[in-house]
C-alpha cells in the first residue's frame, strides 16, 4: 500500500463504517413492529385521590376512555370482527358499530366516548389477541371533584396536564402524581391524600357562612374550625368559593384562598395575644390595673404626643375587663409594661409574621415588622391589632397555646397519605412547636375571654347558655387602597372562640370581610356566626354541655343497629342493605340466596312484596 | 482544452444519473408534502423545485466546462467576493426563520449566500493547502487554513444559523485531512470541538435526560467552578510549556496539548451558554430522549420516528402517508423530507436513497487516487464531505440519532440555494474527473 494513499483508504473505511451504522439504525427503525415507535404504548398515570378524614372522596381521577378509529390502519377484511368485539365489550348491536366503521367519512373518527376503563381494557385485550390494528383508546384526562365547591380552596384544582395548581392538589403534587417509571402493566398510580377536614362539618359551616355573607352583604367570609388539642383543621371555609370542576369558568377573584393567603389587620381579637404575651413576659398579672379615661395617651421622650381613642370611658380596667370591654387604652398601657423587642419576639413566637406550615400551597406569612422599623405609635397600635397583618389560619393556630397550657401547635390539614394499595405512607401526628405562654397566663387569658360573653361584654352574642365559651371579638378598619388611609366604610368583623372553656377542645375563628349590612361590628355580626358554628360542632361531636341532659353524653354516637336481613313469606325490601347484613340469609336451607358483587344491595329478584316459595332462588345484586 | 464532444464522453454519467434520480424523487415528495389530508395541493413548492432542479442540473453540466487548472487563480477573488456578500447579508439581509440569512434578489426570490460560501470556502482552502503542501507540519498552515473556514463560520453563526455554520467544521476536517494537515492538529481540533459541544449541552442533559445527574460534572459547567477549572488547566498549560521548553520531553508536549484543548473547549462552551438560547441547546440534546419534551423540541423527532416506523418494508404508497398529509411532521419539505420518503416508500425507498448517495460519494472518492493535483483532490474531498455530512446529519435527525440542526438533505430537500451550491460543487468535480487523463 502506497503511503500517500493511506488517508484515502482511511476515508473509504470510515465511509463504509458510517454507511453500515446508518443502515443498521435505519433498518431497525423502519422494519420494527409499529408498536415499537415511541409513544405507541404510553403509561397511564392515575393521579391519587383526595379524601376528607373519614374517607369521603373530594377529588378523583376519572377512569374513562375515548375509543377512536383510524381508517388507514384498519384491517378492512376483518371489519366484522371489530364490530363483534366492540359489541361484546361495550354492549349494543354489532351492526351499529359496523355502520360507524363503514360510514364515517374522515379517516379519524370516534366510535365511543367516555367508556369505562374496564370496557376499554377488555376490548383492548381482545383486539390485541386477534392483532386487529387501527383502534385506539385515549384516556380522558380528567379530575372530578364530586363535592363540587366543598372546601374548594383547600382541595384546589389541577391544570390541563393533571398537574396540581392550587390547594392540596399543588401542595401534595409529588405524592398525588403517579410516577410513570413505577408503572406496572401500563398503569402507574399516585398516592392518596386524606385531609383533616370533616366534609360533613365543612358543608354545614359553609352553609352557615354563606347565609352570613348574604345577610351582611359581605365581600367575603372566612372561617377556620380547628381541633384545639391536635391542631387539625376541621373546616376550612373561604367564601366566595368556586367549583373546581369548572374552575376556569369561575371568576378569578373567587380563587383567592382567604384562609391562608389573604392577609389583613385583625383588630381587637389580637388583644388576646397581646395580653397573653404581656403577662407571660411579666409586665402584668391578673390583678394589674390601668385607668382608661377614653383614650390611650403617652408623651414620648422626644415630646411627641400619642393619642389613640378608646371605644368608651372604661375606668379602672384589669386583664379581664380589658378583654371584656375590648379596651384600647388598657391594652396599649399593658403593652407599655414590656419592651418593644420582647413584645415583638413573643408575638413572633405565636407564629405571626411567618407561614404557619399547615401544608398549604402559597401560604402568606402575613406581616409583623421588626421593632427597628416601628414608630412610637407602633407598639400600642399592634397591641390593639392594627399595624400587623395576619391570616385566618395564623389566628386560629395562635389560639392553640390558650387551649394547651401555653404550647403552640402547628395547624395541620394533612391527616395521612396512603399508597395505591391502601398501605400507609405517612400518618400525621400533632406537632407541638414551642411553649409560648406560661400555663398561668394561658389560663388567665382564657378565663378573661370567657368574661366577654357576659351581658356587659362585647362577645355576649356568642353566648350559648349550656356551653362555656371563651370569646374575643374584633372590628378592624381596612386601609382604602386609593387614599392609603383607614376607610370609613370597609371593615373586617371577626370573632375567635375556644370551647368548652374549662378545657378547650375546639377553636373557631371567623372573619366577615367588608360587611355592608346593618352592622359592621364583630360583636354584632361575627359573634353570632361563631356561636352557630360552635353549636353545630358541639352537636356533631357531642361536646359536654353544662346544663343540658346531653352533658352526660359520653361523646360517642351510637347508631341503632340495622337489623339483619330476614326473608319471610313475602320478599322484603332489601335494597340499600350492606353485604354483611345479608350473611344470615346464606344459612337458609329452604331457599337459595345468590349474592353478586360487593357493597350494598342495588337490585333484588323477586321484587319487594312478591311471595317467596320454599326452594325458590333469591338473587341480590350488590354495588 | 477538451472539445465538447470528448468532454461529454468522459463525464461520469453514473453520478449524473444518480443525481437526476435523487432530484426526481425529491420533486415527487415535495409534491407529496404539499398535499393535505383531503388530497388538496396546498402549495406549489414542487413547481419551484422543478425550476431549481433543472437550472441546477444545467449549471452543473455547464461548470464541467471550467478548466480545473485555471480554477485556483480565481479562488481568492471568489472567496473575497463571497465574504463581502456574506457581511452584506448579515447587515441588510432578510430574516427567514429567525436568521438574517437571505438576500432578496427580486420579488420573493432570494438566495442564501451561506450555502454558496461553502463552495467558495472549499475552493480557497483547497488552493491554500495546495500552495503550502511543502510544509505539511507547520502550525501556521493549520491556523491559517482553519481561519479560512472559521471566518465565514463565525459570520453565519451570528446570523444566527447554527445548523449551516456547523457544516463548515466537517468541511474543514475533510479538506484538511486529504490536504495533509498534521493529524495531531486535527485531533486537537476534534477534541476541543467535542469538549465545547458536550459541555455546552451538559447542563440541559444533566437536568433533563440523565437519570442520575453527576455532581462531579457540574464543576465543568457551573459558575464559578468552571472558572477554577479553566484557571487550573491554564496553570497546567503554563507549567507544561515551561517543562517542554527546558526538558524537551514528549509528555510535556501532550500535557500542554490536553490542557490547551480543555481551556479552549470550556471557554467555547461558556460562550455557547451566553450566545445560545436554552431552546437551541435543547434541540441538540433532545434526540437522546425525545420523551423529555414530547410536545416541544422532541415533537419533530417523535413524529419523524413514527413516520419512518409506520412505513414498514414497502411503505404506505405514494401520497398515502398519514404523518405528512395530516401535517404532523414539521418542515416536511425541507428538514424532514427523508421521513416522508420513508413513510411512503418504506425501507426499500430509504435503501434506494442510501445507495444513490453512496454511489455518488464512492465514485468521487475513488477518483481521488487518479489525480495528481493536490488542489483538485482537496476540492473533491471538500465536496464529498459536504455531501456526506449533510446526508448523515439530516437522515440521522430523521431517525432520531442526531441532533436537530435543520440542515437540508441535498438534492432532495426543497430549496434553491443548497441545491445550486451542491450542483456547482459536483459540476467542478465532474469537470476534474473528465480531465483526469488530460495532461
Amino acid at each position: 500500500m502506497e503511503k500517500r494513499f493511506v488517508r484515502y483508504y482511511v476515508v473509504i473505511t470510515l465511509l463504509g463504517l458510517l454507511a453500515a451504522v446508518a443502515l443498521w439504525n435505519y433498518g431497525s427503525l423502519a422494519l420494527s413492529a409499529p408498536s415499537m415507535a415511541i409513544g405507541a404504548n404510553p403509561v397511564v398515570a392515575v393521579r391519587g385521590s383526595i379524601y376528607d378524614r373519614e374517607g369521603r372522596l373530594l377529588a378523583v381521577d376519572t377512569d374513562l376512555y375515548d375509543l377512536s378509529g383510524w381508517r388507514p390502519s384498519l384491517d378492512m377484511r376483518r371489519i366484522g370482527l371489530y364490530s363483534e368485539l366492540m359489541a361484546d365489550a361495550l354492549g349494543g348491536e354489532p351492526s351499529l358499530y359496523l355502520e360507524r366503521l363503514m360510514e364515517e367519512d374522515s379517516d379519524f373518527f370516534f366510535l365511543a366516548r367516555r367508556i369505562s376503563g374496564e370496557a376499554a381494557r377488555t376490548l383492548g385485550t381482545a383486539l390485541a389477541e386477534r392483532s386487529l390494528p387501527g383502534l385506539r383508546f385515549d384516556r380522558v384526562a380528567g379530575r372530578v371533584y364530586p363535592e363540587k365547591d366543598l372546601a374548594a380552596h383547600l382541595v384546589g384544582f389541577v391544570g390541563t396536564e393533571n398537574k396540581g395548581l392550587a390547594g392540596a392538589e399543588a401542595a401534595y403534587e409529588k405524592e398525588l402524581a403517579a410516577d410513570p417509571q413505577s408503572a406496572r402493566g401500563g398503569y402507574a398510580y399516585g398516592n392518596s391524600v386524606f385531609l383533616t377536614i370533616d366534609a360533613d362539618l365543612q358543608f354545614r359551616l359553609e352553609e352557615l357562612c354563606g347565609e352570613a355573607q348574604s345577610a351582611h352583604k359581605a365581600e367575603a367570609v372566612v372561617m377556620v374550625a380547628m381541633n384545639a388539642r391536635s391542631g387539625e383543621v376541621m373546616a376550612y371555609v373561604s367564601l366566595p368559593d368556586f367549583n373546581p370542576n369548572e374552575f376556569l369558568a369561575a371568576d378569578r377573584s373567587t380563587w383567592l384562598d382567604r384562609v391562608a393567603i389573604y392577609a389583613y389587620e385583625p383588630g381587637s381579637v389580637f388583644k388576646v395575644f397581646t395580653m397573653g404575651a404581656v403577662m407571660t413576659l411579666g409586665g402584668i398579672d391578673e390583678k394589674s390595673s390601668f385607668v382608661c379615661n377614653g383614650a390611650y395617651e403617652r408623651v414620648t421622650n422626644s415630646g411627641e404626643q400619642i393619642l389613640i381613642k378608646c371605644l368608651g370611658n372604661h375606668g379602672v380596667v384589669n386583664l379581664s375587663k380589658i378583654l371584656e370591654y375590648s379596651c384600647n387604652s388598657g391594652a396599649g398601657q399593658a403593652s407599655d409594661t414590656v419592651s418593644a423587642l420582647d413584645f415583638y419576639a413573643k408575638l413572633r413566637e405565636f407564629g405571626f409574621g411567618e407561614r404557619s406550615g399547615a401544608d398549604l400551597s402559597g401560604e402568606s406569612p402575613g406581616l409583623l415588622r421588626a421593632p427597628a422599623l416601628w414608630s412610637a405609635r407602633s407598639k400600642p397600635t399592634i397591641a390593639m391589632g392594627q399595624e400587623v397583618l395576619v391570616t385566618a389560619i395564623q389566628m386560629a393556630a395562635a389560639a392553640t397555646p390558650l387551649a394547651n397550657g401555653g404550647i403552640l401547635l402547628r395547624p395541620r390539614t394533612l391527616a395521612r397519605i396512603v399508597d395505591s394499595g391502601g398501605a400507609p405512607v405517612l400518618n400525621a401526628e400533632p406537632i407541638p412547636v414551642r411553649r409560648v405562654l406560661d400555663e398561668r397566663s394561658a389560663k388567665a387569658v382564657l378565663d378573661a375571654m370567657e368574661a366577654s360573653v357576659l351581658d356587659s361584654g362585647t362577645g355576649k352574642r356568642a353566648r350559648i347558655e349550656d356551653l362555656r365559651m371563651s370569646v374575643k371579638t374584633g372590628t378592624a378598619q381596612m386601609i382604602d387602597p386609593l387614599t392609603r388611609r383607614y376607610s370609613d366604610k370597609d371593615f373586617i368583623a371577626s370573632t375567635l372562640a375556644l370551647f368548652p372553656s374549662e378545657a378547650p377542645e375546639y377553636i373557631v375563628y371567623a372573619a366577615i370581610i367588608k360587611p355592608m349590612g346593618e352592622s359592621i361590628y364583630g360583636g354584632r355580626i361575627a359573634a353570632p356566626l361563631v356561636r352557630d358554628a360552635a353549636n353545630i360542632i358541639a352537636d356533631l361531636y357531642g361536646t359536654a354541655r353544662s346544663n343540658a341532659p346531653s352533658a352526660i353524653h359520653d361523646g360517642r354516637i351510637v347508631l341503632p343497629a340495622l337489623g339483619a336481613a330476614a326473608i319471610g313469606e313475602r320478599m322484603p325490601d332489601l335494597r340499600g342493605l350492606p353485604k354483611r347484613l345479608l350473611s344470615p340469609l346464606l344459612e337458609r336451607r329452604d331457599i337459595i340466596v345468590e349474592i353478586e358483587g360487593d357493597g350494598w344491595v342495588a337490585e333484588q329478584y323477586p321484587l319487594p312484596g312478591e311471595p317467596v316459595a320454599p326452594g325458590s332462588t333469591v338473587r341480590l345484586i350488590l354495588r | 482544452m477538451l472539445s465538447v464532444r470528448s468532454l461529454v464522453k468522459s463525464i461520469d454519467w453514473i453520478i449524473v444519473s444518480a443525481i437526476v434520480v435523487l432530484m426526481v424523487i425529491g420533486i415527487l415528495f415535495i409534491y407529496s408534502s404539499g398535499v393535505n389530508s383531503e388530497g388538496i395541493l396546498i402549495n406549489n413548492e414542487y413547481v419551484k423545485q422543478i425550476i431549481w432542479a433543472v437550472s441546477g442540473l444545467l449549471l452543473m453540466l455547464g461548470l464541467t466546462a471550467v478548466e480545473p487548472k485555471r480554477l485556483p487563480d480565481y479562488t481568492a477573488l471568489l472567496y473575497g467576493a463571497m465574504m463581502v456578500i456574506l457581511v452584506y447579508t448579515r447587515l441588510f439581509g432578510k430574516v427567514v426563520n429567525g436568521a438574517r440569512s437571505w438576500l432578496g434578489l427580486f420579488g420573493d426570490l432570494g438566495i442564501q449566500p451561506s450555502e454558496f460560501m461553502k463552495i467558495a470556502a472549499i475552493l480557497f482552502l483547497a488552493r491554500y493547502l495546495d500552495s503550502t503542501k511543502h510544509e505539511p507540519a507547520s502550525f501556521r498552515r493549520f491556523t491559517v487554513s482553519f481561519g479560512i473556514m472559521l471566518l465565514p463560520m463565525v459570520l453565519i453563526l451570528s446570523q444566527p444559523d447554527f445548523g449551516t455554520a456547523l457544516v463548515y467544521f466537517p468541511l474543514y476536517l475533510g479538506v484538511a485531512f486529504i490536504g495533509g494537515i498534521t493529524l495531531r492538529y486535527l485531533a486537537f481540533l476534534l477534541l476541543t470541538g467535542s469538549i465545547a459541544i458536550v459541555m455546552t449541552v451538559m447542563p440541559l442533559w444533566q437536568n433533563l435526560v440523565a437519570t442520575e445527574p453527576s455532581i462531579v460534572l457540574r464543576i465543568f459547567y457551573e459558575e464559578p467552578y468552571v472558572f477554577f477549572v479553566i484557571a487550573l488547566a491554564g496553570f497546567a498549560f503554563a507549567l507544561s510549556v515551561l517543562g517542554y521548553r527546558f526538558f524537551k520531553k514528549r509528555y510535556y508536549y501532550w500535557l500542554s496539548f490536553l490542557a490547551l484543548s480543555i481551556i479552549l473547549g470550556l471557554s467555547a462552551s461558556i460562550a455557547g451558554h451566553m450566545v445560545l438560547k436554552d431552546y437551541q441547546i435543547m434541540r441538540l440534546v433532545v434526540f437522546l430522549d425525545p420523551s423529555v419534551d414530547p410536545l416541544g423540541s422532541g415533537w419533530n423527532i417523535v413524529q419523524s420516528i413514527t413516520a419512518i416506523g409506520s412505513g414498514g418494508f414497502a411503505g404506505k404508497g405514494f401520497l398515502q402517508g398519514t404523518q405528512s398529509h395530516y401535517r404532523y411532521l414539521p418542515q416536511q419539505s425541507t428538514d424532514f423530507i427523508f421521513s416522508i420518503i420513508s413513510e411512503e416508500l418504506g425501507f426499500i425507498g430509504g435503501i434506494i436513497i442510501f445507495t444513490l448517495f453512496l454511489v455518488i460519494a464512492l465514485r468521487l472518492l475513488l477518483s481521488l487516487r487518479t489525480l495528481n493535483s493536490a488542489f483538485q483532490r482537496n476540492l473533491i474531498a471538500g465536496v464529498v464531505s459536504m455531501l456526506l455530512f449533510h446526508f448523515m446529519i439530516n437522515a440521522g435527525m430523521a431517525m432520531g440519532i442526531m441532533p436537530i440542526t435543520g440542515i437540508p438533505l441535498l438534492f432532495l430537500s426543497y430549496g434553491g440555494s443548497s441545491l445550486w451550491a451542491i450542483c456547482m460543487g459536483i459540476g467542478l468535480c465532474l469537470g476534474i474527473g473528465a480531465r483526469r487523463y488530460d495532461l
